[in-house]
């Protein structure tokens, strides 16, 4: 028995000291004089102590490699290629910031735990447990320095600060955070929904279409094309991720429609800048259409930029208005003058399906103001126009999280109407609070790497902690 | 005039990829020395004269980052394949004057993007917005 347990401590601790040996090395690809090289001088800025504009890239990529080096286990050097040089096209109104991924994708290599899946090749040695392509680089990057002058997105700058307060600049440290997690395996092997010699990715066996109840890899390719914009049923299938989910977002506040039928149901939301915060308002009732006049401030008599003519008709009740042709604050002062209880803003446009936020400065408003995408409200509108009542209720679900299904899955981002092929790869943007994964960096997210972490333990890295991480 | 400039960016970019693609002796302090291998020409910017890009302009410049897919390989240890294109992040600037961002793999939905097709994107919910 003694001998039994000897071993078994032998083998743990052999197992111990194989494990995570490995780094993430930030391999400096680019040229004397430029990108991580520009000798520029600099102001060290938010605990980034480098002095020049080149030393302060690296650093802040060497940072992020760390942050992910301390929270993966492998015993393979994970080799990131970078470069920061200037990337053609980037002017005032817009261009590419940058780019990464995995250097190689690779399939049926010894160890592999499913066969005819292609792995990310940092992934891959780590599974293999050696360096399967030693003479390739495992993940390459890619940064725009242009961003750096004013004909690149204006004033707008990288921030090289470690400190989280990027303010209205572009932090880099979460940037190449969020790439570097492309290039460790939150990705496909080409691009969404298609498949690399029709085989999936890793990834694409934890994408779960909830509406045919089919994951990627079991779907055809003409199946894929639509689940790429089921929006809100795409969602992530995987155990260590549904363990964690609580520990990083947030109960749902949704507007829930209760009658009539053809309506029903709950209703992702917008919230504004302005007015009571929509987790804590009060509001139930019914919706009813604001109308005014159709006139040069507001073409439209649903637009809510004028005088309302339906005043009496809002009294105690929710106000509904479209979006367009006037700020947000004038339709919600005209529906709070009309004696509205809340106003519900229904999206002009159906190129996203995520209801906008809503900016503007307005203390005298107190009624709470909340948006819905063009398609749900128009649902809502059609039966107000039929003169159907509908009721209506704005809570905090306590049942469901910011950025989950009902059913308790982590959605990804499937815009409803967006180009097929845009990145599935990233959580849906409804989730709050914001993921580092989400297709857009946002200014609110710290420096952690939060679901990611466990996406990435979903598809096969294991982490310091143990070797399958369901909940820590 | 202007075409040519973009055909030398586009070899410029070219000149470099492989650069950044090709394998480098991992550095045990992770800082590496620059690899200085083959002498490039001096990337430019181009600066778009109105801020209306046109589509046309868009998918010239995104070229040289959505490159063409290359086959795979069988090899002794699996079946690989050359990543040409990564996941690539986008910013414009929205109605509101402030910068959002996508993160897309693929031409068509950047040139969306960048020419402004899609007013907001994914992000945009938490941007504030007039």
């Amino acid at each position: 028995m003694l001998r039994i347990i000897f071993a078994t401590v032998v083998l743990a601790l052999t197992l111990d000291a194989s494990a995570g040996t490995g780094r993430v090395i930030i391999l400096n690809s680019d040229k004397p004089g430029e990108g991580l090289n520009d000798p520029t001088p600099a102001t060290p800025v938010g605990g980034n102590n480098g002095t020049t504009r080149g030393e302060q890239r690296m650093n802040v990529f060497l940072a992020a490699a760390e942050r992910w080096q301390r929270e993966l286990d492998t015993n393979v050097d994970i080799r990131v290629s970078v470069t920061f040089a200037p990337i053609a096209g980037c002017n005032a109104s817009g261009g590419v910031l940058g780019q990464a991924g995995p250097s190689t994708v690779v399939r049926d290599f010894s160890g592999a735990p499913r066969s005819n899946t292609w792995y990310p090749i940092a992934l891959a040695n780590k599974l293999a447990g050696s360096d399967l392509a030693p003479n390739q680089n495992d993940i390459f990057a890619q940064f725009n320095a242009a961003v750096d002058t004013d004909t690149c997105l204006g004033s707008t700058r990288w921030y090289y600060g470690l400190d989280a307060n990027s303010g209205t600049d572009i932090d880099l440290f979460v940037v190449v955070l969020h790439e570097l997690a492309h290039g460790l395996g939150m990705s496909g092997a080409t691009g969404s929904p298609g498949f690399r010699e029709n085989r999936p990715a890793i990834f694409n066996t934890h994408m779960l279409d909830l509406t045919l109840g089919l994951r990627w890899d079991q779907m055809t390719q003409a199946q894929r094309d639509v689940s790429v914009t089921n929006s809100g049923n795409l969602v992530w299938q995987g155990e260590t991720v549904r363990a964690n989910t609580d520990r990083f977002l947030l109960p749902i506040t949704t507007l829930t429609v209760t009658s009539p039928a053809p309506v029903a149901g709950s209703y992702d939301i917008g919230s504004a800048a302005f007015g009571p915060p929509a987790a804590t308002a009060s509001l139930a009732g019914t919706i009813v259409q604001m109308r005014d006049a159709a006139n040069s401030d507001g073409p439209k008599e649903t637009d809510g930029c004028t005088t309302l003519t339906n005043a009496a008709q809002l009294n105690g009740k929710i106000a509904i208005v479209d979006r367009g042709d006037c700020t947000f604050v004038v339709k919600a002062r005209n529906a709070q003058a009309a004696g509205a209880t809340g106003l519900i803003v229904v999206d002009n446009s159906n190129a996203s399906c995520t209801p906008p936020a809503m900016g503007g400065e307005a203390s005298d408003v107190t009624i709470p103001v909340i948006s819905v995408s063009q398609r749900d409200g128009m649902a809502i509108q059609t039966q107000l126009s039929s003169n159907v009542v509908v009721s209506a209720l704005l809570h905090v679900d306590p049942s469901q999280l910011a950025g989950t299904s009902q059913q308790g899955y982590v959605r990804l981002y499937a815009p409803c109407t967006l180009e097929p092929g845009s990145s599935t790869y990233h959580w849906d943007a409804v989730a709050s609070p914001s993921l580092l994964m989400e297709p857009s960096i946002n200014s609110d997210l710290s420096h952690g790497v939060d679901l990611s972490l466990h996406q990435l333990v979903d598809i096969g890295w294991t982490t310091p902690q143990g070797r399958r991480m369901l909940r820590r | 005039m202007f075409r040519r400039t973009h055909y030398v960016i586009a070899a410029a970019v070219l000149a470099i990829l492989p650069l950044a693609y090709a394998g480098t002796p991992a550095d045990e302090s992770r800082t590496v020395e620059p690899v200085q291998s083959a002498e490039v020409a001096e990337p430019a910017i181009e600066v778009a004269a109105s801020p209306v890009v046109a589509e046309a302009q868009i998918r010239a410049d995104l070229a040289t980052v959505f490159r063409p897919e290359e086959e795979s390989v069988e090899t002794t240890n699996g079946v690989m394949a050359t990543i040409t294109t990564g996941e690539v992040l986008l910013a414009r600037i929205g109605p509101d004057g402030k910068v959002i961002m996508a993160c897309v793999d693929n031409e068509e939905a950047a040139v969306r993007f960048l020419a402004g097709q899609v007013e907001r994107s994914a992000g945009a919910r938490k941007a504030v917005e007039k």
